[in-house]
């Protein structure tokens, strides 16, 4: 690829040499740090010293596409980390010499916990103060969310800097609220500071805790510093401006030790604020660098787009230079009444761009600031129909809302009776349908068939037992028809069967928790396998020897078969961090508390189908505004939809945190006001205008629609500032035509 | 087909010559399918989450964390056994420079093929021996282990990458042994040696193999004949080819450290719904 | 269409600055004035870009109202009719102000806001805890002549009922009131003992405690939190002050002090204020804190400009006489001297147009006025009146006509009675329209598909799905007879999932029969049995995702897909809510949209603005609260009788004060009355708010009277009737204004 001055200036520079690269996006800063990355391998520097450190992991498809090419000559892998895997690497390499000055027990090791296994964590401890001492009466928030925000604070503090026990009092004082609202930011305090002492007791670590040990017991380690300055030797960080304090800290201290270093900073970014992403601390790297150099031209946009995006930049009162081009030869816009027309509209511009115009759908881009599930759907559909191929970010669904794993659940209730769960007569109905396959007729369980074996084999009298099949009525039996019958009552024998083996089996030894205990010798130990309840057990053994085999509706079917496997995964993943602890309320087991925690919708399926995402790229993608900006691929058309949406410029609000308050940049004195809420919404709308007109080749669609997805009419700032746009680009007349 | 990042390793190329369908499911298409593998999985979790706790430990030692410091970790019997084991012979005559949970990257047949080793031991110029930590239960024969795809692959790949290694020039093939350890056999490890006649042979082989995969298309991915190793496939169900899972004990070798457990790179903090 | 305003409107328009009070009469124009108010402040560059004229009202449909309105002169004016105005009702608006800063007052921006159903369900629930906890709450206030038998009959049948319309009333007043769980049990402790009915608050403090548990607030909740929010940041209501030079406020004289409050700190101690209202159309004022009497006072305070409104086109003279005799008389000859003195209705009287006026009134010629001689039994008064139209519907088939009734219950008797003696009848007792259809059409699949094995219910599916062939006789005939023989298809998974050699299709007489006369029925039916298979596949999906899949096949015009779309957005939210429900409770829910016991917010314009001229040749039955801002040429007016329009005077029986309560006390009123002594720290004396929810009750009653009697253009017809026990006498304003009446003629 041919490169350009400024980017050749990248690639030469010498290799005992640190850079500051700066830019707009899509001015190709990524592109002259792959470039340096391949003369560093061809001028003889060993690979396995260079290492590419990110902020997140959506950002690395360029450069897994670079170093997984064939053209890269052999040697050691390029590592490329996310900050959050280089903690996480190091605490569990170097547990043993952070866990005892860190307060926890050295001679265990250390259970990493998820965001969802740590929210479980946090229900153990809020739910009983709500409950006995009516904690948090004074914020509107359901429990989950209030889970969330709690472990999202100590991870904000902990990034950011600054002492846990500090966060009521920034809150208290930044924030106008009265005695309640104060109260709650108190009980908050009061829970984040047990969660963590349930933490240490535990030795489990949420990511706050990963990042505390890292950042004040291991990287001050010289044993540590030499292992990574070993492996990074030589530094690609990428979108700093998307980094956090915690990781700019560990940069600045890095820097000196490195032979050498680019460190890459998008000029107009910091999308993940939310997430203490930290362009103010990024930028103060600057002055530990060697050089700084800045990438002014767009090798991305057109000059109409470039010319739309200063038009779009007016509009929003910011400064923008005389276009240079026409801004409308970039301008589509549809204006529809209804929402499903404009979603209409959408699919016809897309059909013609692909099927006319040849563009690749890979190059075609639908944005809304929120994706309902709606919307996704029906463009899914449309587009498919078309024979268009499209692809969508889904953030994570919850696990209860996957047919496949709902109907594993219920059998696993069944199975469990001991539980008293009763499943309700429509999830076995559905379990039927599921597990029994519900595709062509006569040959498997229909809707129909399901509901009348549900009713006979399954009545309230059975609590909770499926019934034989010969039990049933001649009739019914003669409606289900006996070719399904078999299959029917091979899976409630397996079932009954694993009720039985367990009543049989011994009442398994209650495992001594935590210290103190020694796992026996694999081959003596040997306890009864089905004693204890490892629910992902049951499940793999029930897929394996019943589910997936032929006549079974997962049985061929891989969109069910991924959500089983989600579903053990996340049942496993559960199981491990907490069995052994004393979180699991007495008389519970971590099964059951697994099963109540997919009902309250806490655990989703967080990994299901990433992959999909990175691999498939020849597909129109279907993306909430910030997911397609952080992916920061650019593409050759967007499509803008809910135009009238407060989401383009909020940011998310939550009771109980706050993305400026808890940062690093804050000073703990002042009171947030409106206009700092002002300044920072325009902050946010420009930025992300901005950048996604950045990340656009030719054309951007606007599609826009009177009333919104919900009926009723929006008229947020984007739209109105994209009214006066085109108020400004068409004469009267033209628009009185729309 | 294939995605465009798709990286080959041992574990995929091994899974493709034991059955084309397996390769096809498992990397191809990248179904999940969580039936059980082997059995009882109670035994096997545990066996697994010990090899993999016994590799780190290794990987620790390597890296300079003190023996006191590592050894306080154990707080099982059979690891300390392997521990031990370990201390005394698993690093018996090998070099002192080492690398541990190297990953090698190399260009083949248009693609790329990578290899993690557990431990790196050299001496410039003079040896270069790739240890691989075995914890099975079972000890596999020789023949067992001349014949998987790992004592080829990374072998090739060291010798391939050898230049990014050693400075800028190549490593002679004559200079390269891999020996495997097993925890439950300390005295008894196996050594391969190479030449440059391997590594052409080997080239070839595994040239051969990525550029007839890369050119089936879907369906042409048969089932293996062998129908024994059903029992310890996930896939089983879909091929009725039965339903109860293999018994673990007695399975030759279990991949315990390698992609095994989820690798985090994913980043831990779930994409808000924005 | 142009305006031309009349002398007195064209003095309002002169309006360029600070307060002022408009009271305006029906049929003034008080939208068209106003609207036209907006365009010329924002033509006269009064609005700066970035500004926006607020006008409040007080319902969705008059929201749409003004917004094509004051889209409609601004096209005139060749400006951009989508900028530089916002039309607001008082809850949608402080959805606006609580949206904007939600973490001002506690709350993340994705809240969900509960309607009237769904918060009456948590009050249920909340109350029947207390009932539980409370079990002899009642015996403080049951009636001591009530024998063991009737004692446990109430306590079985009406106490818990009494309770939750108590706790009802209590939670709004407490809200309105500012007053939280808290704060009212702090208040309660320091007061001891004696308060038995704001010892309720448990009731409240549940109720609340569910909400939060939500995530959810409810309507009062909103306008609560959004005075909250003015009032907490400064800064921010600056800006709004700043971005909303002018407020018009429609509607005035139903402001709520809350309203009034909000209203107040956004226009500032500087700012420009216009409130228009008619106090004598103050008909939502029961257990609100809104008085007509507040407006009045507003506009006599300091400061504040005043202009009537007092002319209005829409009424023959004849009706003006009879509206403006009711005020007249109420002021001076109402029997009861306390409701003389407080004077529910207040001049401005009704004026005709000017001379020369585009809009003249009917003529005196062409108009009728009429009441009924004597009082009927109910079911008598209601086909007196069907009589009466038979004989003019016919006659006038480009007119419009209504039955106004004073209560829902009534109207659907009258619906009811109207359909059987076959007349054109439209339903506006809570609005007929698309939403309910759509809503409708896709709950009685969700029904079906909850019992799929039932097959009337398939055969009602068939029904919704050929849904248009109604229009057409013969595809109506057809349908009948396939719907027949669907329902006869007992096996129903014989025919949607036949197996091989058994299909219903071939094996059914009914079906045979069909054939001969219809040789592409087959076809026709598997064409349905596809469809159905979809759907039955699809209820494993989420509930949005079947939804969609239902609306792809059902429907094809763009505002259904759109209301679907909607509906699918709204369940997809329940689901949040509710995780435990399934298809029942979504067919509930769906139900619950259909009979519009749901205030659906969103799809507006198909839902909303009912226009009567747009049917014409047929009755509108409607309840006198829902006609307010309508008109019809001809108006009935029915059970015009002292139950419903009391005069406050001794020996009446009233709704709220229920015969097995000891001294027939009004417990709602009692409880508020206890709210405000706490609130307030004053004393509280048994009895004196339930004779004042009399007086109140009564008041509100004869402003109820009036808007209907305004309702009329040409002809007012006024009956009444002798109530359920037979014995109830005309209203004294009926027995008064059909003397005045028979007096002109």
């Amino acid at each position: 690829m041919e490169l350009t001055d400024s980017q050749r200036r990248i690639v030469d520079s010498a290799r005992d040499h640190t850079l500051f690269l700066t830019g707009d996006a899509g001015t190709g800063k990524t592109t002259a740090a792959v470039a340096r990355i391949l003369s560093l391998i061809e001028q003889g520097v060993p690979s396995g010293e260079i290492l590419v450190l990110l902020p997140h992991a959506a950002l690395a498809l360029p450069y897994q596409r670079a170093l997984r090419s064939a053209a890269l000559p052999p040697g050691a892998q390029v590592d490329i980390l996310t900050f959050g895997s280089l903690v996480l690497q190091t605490v569990k390499l170097f547990w043993g010499l952070a866990a005892k000055p860190a307060g926890f027990q050295a001679d265990a090791p250390p259970n990493f916990l998820t965001l969802e296994t740590a929210q479980y964590v946090m229900s153990t401890i809020v739910d009983p103060l709500i409950e006995t001492r009516g904690y948090f009466d004074g914020v509107t928030i359901s429990r989950n969310r209030l889970y969330a925000q709690i472990v999202d604070n100590l991870e904000k503090a902990a990034l950011s800097g600054f002492p846990h026990t500090e966060i009521a009092e920034r809150m208290k004082n930044a924030i106008l609220t009265d005695s309640s609202g104060a109260h709650a930011f108190e009980q908050a305090q009061e829970c984040a500071i047990l969660f963590r002492d349930a933490c240490r007791a535990n030795n489990l670590l949420d990511f706050s805790l990963q990042v505390e040990v890292f950042t004040r017991h291991l990287w001050t380690l010289p044993e540590v510093r030499a292992y990574w300055t070993q492996r990074g030797a030589q530094l690609i960080v990428d979108n700093i401006e998307e980094g956090t304090p915690a990781m700019h800290r560990t940069l600045a201290s890095w820097l000196p030790s490195v032979k050498s270093a680019v460190l890459i900073m998008d000029s107009e970014a910091g999308f993940r604020r939310f997430l203490s992403a930290s362009p103010e601390t990024a930028g103060a790297l600057r002055d530990r660098c060697d050089e700084v150099i800045e990438f002014e031209q767009s090798l991305v946009m057109s000059p109409p787009v470039e010319a739309l995006g200063d038009e779009l930049a007016r509009s929003l009162g910011e400064y923008a230079p005389e276009p240079s081009a026409d801004p409308r030869e970039a301008l589509e816009y549809g204006l529809r009444r209804f929402y499903p027309q404009m979603l209409n509209w959408v699919a016809d511009e897309i059909t013609l761009l692909v099927k006319d115009q040849g563009v690749p759908p890979g190059e075609i881009v639908i944005l809304a600031p929120y994706m309902s599930d709606a919307i996704r759907f029906t463009l899914m559909q449309r587009l498919q129909g078309e024979g268009i191929p499209v692809r969508s970010h889904r953030p994570s669904r919850s696990l209860r809302e996957e047919p496949a794993a709902r109907a594993l659940l219920t059998l696993g209730a069944l199975a469990h009776p001991e539980w008293g769960m009763q499943p309700a007569p429509f999830d076995i109905a559905y379990m039927l349908m599921q597990a029994i396959g519900s595709a062509g007729a006569g040959r498997t369980m229909d809707l129909i068939r399901a509901q009348l074996l549900a009713e006979n084999a399954y009545p309230a009298e059975t609590k909770s037992r499926l019934a034989p099949f010969e039990t049933l009525k001649p009739e019914i039996q003669e409606r289900i028809t006996y070719l399904l019958a078999p299959r029917y009552e091979e899976l409630r024998k397996w079932i009954e069967a694993y009720i039985v083996e367990r009543e049989q089996a011994p009442a398994p030894t209650p495992t001594t928790k935590k210290k103190g205990r020694k796992k026996k010798n694999a081959l003596e130990e040997s306890p009864a396998p089905i004693a204890g309840v490892r629910l992902d057990h049951f499940f793999s053994r029930l897929f394996g020897e019943v589910l997936s085999q032929r006549g079974y509706g997962f049985h061929g079917d891989f969109d069910a078969s991924t959500a089983a496997g989600s579903l053990v995964e996340s049942a496993g993943n559960f199981r491990r961090a907490f069995e052994q602890t004393p979180l699991i309320p007495a008389g519970k087991t971590a099964a059951e508390e697994f099963v109540r925690m997919v009902d309250r919708g806490l655990l989703a399926d967080q990994y299901a189908r990433a992959w999909t995402l990175n691999d498939q790229t020849d597909a129109v993608l279907i993306a909430p505004a910030y997911t397609f900006l952080i992916r920061n691929q650019p593409v050759t058309a967007q499509f803008w939809l809910d135009l009238g949406s407060r989401g383009w410029f909020e940011r998310l609000f939550q009771p109980l945190t706050h993305p400026y308050i808890l940062s690093a940049i804050w000073e703990n004195t002042r009171t947030w006001t409106d206009d700092d809420e002002q300044e920072a919404r325009h902050d946010t709308l420009f930025h992300l205008v901005i950048g996604l007109v950045r990340r656009c080749r030719q054309r951007i669609y606007f599609g826009v629609s009177e009333l919104g997805e919900n009926g009723s009419a929006n008229t947020g700032e984007l739209l109105q500032a994209f009214g006066r746009m085109i108020a400004r680009l068409t004469p009267p007349e033209a628009a009185n035509e729309v | 087909m294939l995605p465009e990042s798709f990286v080959y390793s041992q574990t995929s190329l091994q899974d493709f010559a034991d059955c084309p369908a397996l390769f096809d499911l498992r990397w191809r298409r990248r179904i999940k399918y969580p039936a059980a593998e082997s059995e009882p999985l109670e035994l096997v979790e545990a066996h697994m989450e010990r090899g993999a706790l016994f590799h780190q430990m290794i990987h620790q030692h390597t890296i300079g964390v003190p023996e006191s410091v590592i050894a306080e970790s154990i707080d099982d019997d059979e690891l300390a056994v392997w521990w031990a084991n370990y201390l005394a012979s698993g690093l018996r005559g090998v070099p002192d420079k080492r690398y541990a949970e190297l990953t090698l990257s190399v260009p083949i047949a248009n693609r790329r093929m990578v290899a993690k080793i557990d431990l790196l031991a050299f001496e410039p110029g003079r040896e270069w021996v790739i240890l691989d930590w075995k914890t099975s239960l079972r000890r596999p024969t020789r023949a067992n282990l001349m014949a998987r795809l790992q004592t080829t692959v990374y072998r090739y790949a060291l010798v391939e990458a050898g230049a990014a290694l050693n400075g800028g020039a190549a490593i002679d093939p004559a200079q390269v042994k891999m020996i495997y350890w097993f925890a439950n056999f300390p005295d008894q490890p196996e050594i391969f040696t190479y030449n440059a006649e391997d590594h052409a042979a080997a080239g070839r082989m595994l040239t051969h193999m990525i550029a007839d995969i890369e050119q089936r298309g879907d369906g042409e991915f048969p089932l293996t004949d062998d129908v024994r190793r059903c029992a310890y496939c996930a896939y089983r169900g879909l091929h009725e080819r039965g339903t109860k899972a293999g018994a673990f004990d007695a399975q030759e070798l279990t991949d315990e450290a390698t992609e095994m457990f989820p690798d985090f790179t994913l980043d831990q903090i779930a994409e808000v719904a924005f | 269409m142009k305006f031309k305003p009349r002398p007195k409107q064209a003095e309002v328009l002169r309006y360029t600055g600070g307060k002022m009070v408009v009271m305006a009469v029906p049929g003034s124009g008080k939208t068209r004035t106003l609207s036209a108010l907006a365009a010329k402040l924002i033509k006269s560059g009064a609005v700066r870009a970035d500004q926006e004229v607020l006008i409040v009202t007080l319902v969705n449909s008059a929201v749409d109202n003004f917004t094509r309105q004051v889209r409609e002169r601004l096209e005139e004016a060749r400006l951009i009719p989508t900028l530089g105005y916002r039309v607001r009702t008082l809850h949608s608006l402080c959805s606006d102000i609580v949206r904007e800063r939600p973490s001002l007052v506690g709350l993340a921006n994705d809240f969900t806001i509960v309607d009237e159903r769904e918060s009456d369900g948590i009050l249920e629930e909340a109350a029947v805890a207390w009932l539980k906890a409370n079990p002899h709450a009642a015996d403080e206030f049951l009636s001591s002549e009530l024998d063991d038998q009737r004692r446990d009959q109430v306590l079985r049948e009406d106490w818990g009922e009494t309770v939750i319309d108590v706790a009802r009333a209590f939670v709004r007043q407490a809200k309105d009131e500012q007053l939280t769980p808290e704060q009212l049990h702090e208040k309660l402790d320091r007061r001891g003992r004696g308060l038995h009915l704001a010892e309720m608050g448990a009731i409240y403090t549940n109720y609340q405690r569910s909400l939060t548990y939500r995530g959810a607030v409810d309507f009062q909740d909103l306008i609560r939190l959004a005075l909250t929010a003015l009032e907490r940041d400064e800064r921010y209501l600056a800006r709004l002050r700043e971005h909303f030079p002018f407020v018009l406020e429609d509607e005035a004289q139903d402001s709520s002090l809350l309203q009034e409050a909000i209203l107040r700190l956004l226009v500032g101690e500087k700012g420009n204020w216009v409130r228009m209202g008619d106090p004598n159309q103050a008909i939502y004022e029961t257990f609100t804190t809104a008085r007509p009497e507040n407006l009045i006072r507003f506009r006599d305070s300091k400061g504040v400009k005043h202009s009537d409104l007092p002319n209005s086109g829409r009424s023959a003279p004849k009706i003006i006489d009879v509206a403006n005799q009711l005020i007249g008389w109420t002021r001076g000859a109402h029997p009861n001297p306390v409701m003389r003195d407080r004077q529910p209705l207040t001049p401005p009287l009704i004026e005709p147009t000017p001379k020369g006026d585009p809009q003249p009134n009917p003529p005196d010629s062409d108009a009728h006025v009429y009441f009924a001689p004597n009082a009927m039994p109910p079911a008598e008064e209601v086909q007196t009146v069907i009589q009466s139209l038979r004989r003019w519907l016919p006659e006038h088939p480009d007119r419009t006509a209504a039955v106004l009734v004073p209560s829902n219950r009534f109207g659907f008797r009258v619906v009811d009675a109207l359909k059987s003696a076959k007349l054109p009848t439209v339903e506006l007792l809570r609005s007929t329209t698309s939403t309910r259809e759509a809503a409708g059409a896709m709950g009685n699949i969700l029904q079906y598909l909850s019992k799929p094995t039932d097959a009337n219910l398939l055969s009602r599916v068939y029904k919704v799905w050929r849904r248009d062939d109604r229009d057409d006789e013969a595809a109506a005939s057809r349908m009948e007879l396939v719907a027949a023989a669907l329902r006869k298809c007992v096996h129903v998974e014989e025919y949607i999932w036949n197996t091989i050699g058994r299909d219903w299709l071939d094996e059914s007489p009914e079906i045979a029969a069909l054939e001969e006369n219809d040789p592409y029925i087959k076809g026709h039916l598997e064409v349905f049995r596809v469809m159905v298979r979809r759907w039955h596949e699809a209820v494993i999906l989420p509930i949005d995702q079947l939804i969609l899949i239902l609306a792809g096949d059902l429907f094809a015009a763009e505002a259904d897909l759109a209301i679907a779309h909607s509906i699918a957005v709204l369940l997809r939210q329940r689901e949040e809510l509710h995780p435990d429900w399934r298809l029942p409770q979504y067919t509930e829910e769906l139900a619950a949209i259909a009979r519009n016991e749901r205030r659906f917010l969103g799809v507006s314009d198909a839902d909303l603005g009912f226009d009567p001229d747009a049917h014409k040749g047929k009755v509108t039955v409607a309840t006198m609260h829902a006609a307010k801002g309508l008109e019809w040429d001809r108006v009935y007016l029915m059970s015009v009788n002292l139950y419903d329009f009391p005069s406050a005077l001794p020996g009446e029986q009233y709704m709220s004060e229920k015969w097995f309560i000891r001294d027939r006390l009004n417990l709602e009123a009692e409880a508020l009355a206890q709210i405000r002594a706490l609130k307030g720290n004053t004393d509280y004396h048994e009895g004196a708010a339930t004779e004042n929810a009399r007086l109140d009750y009564a008041a509100e009653r004869l402003r109820l009277l009036y808007v209907g009697i305004t309702r009329a253009r040409r002809d007012l017809i006024v009956t009444t009737n002798t109530g359920r026990n037979g014995r109830v006498p005309p209203s004294a304003a009926f027995q008064e204004l059909r003397g005045y009446v028979e007096g002109q003629t």
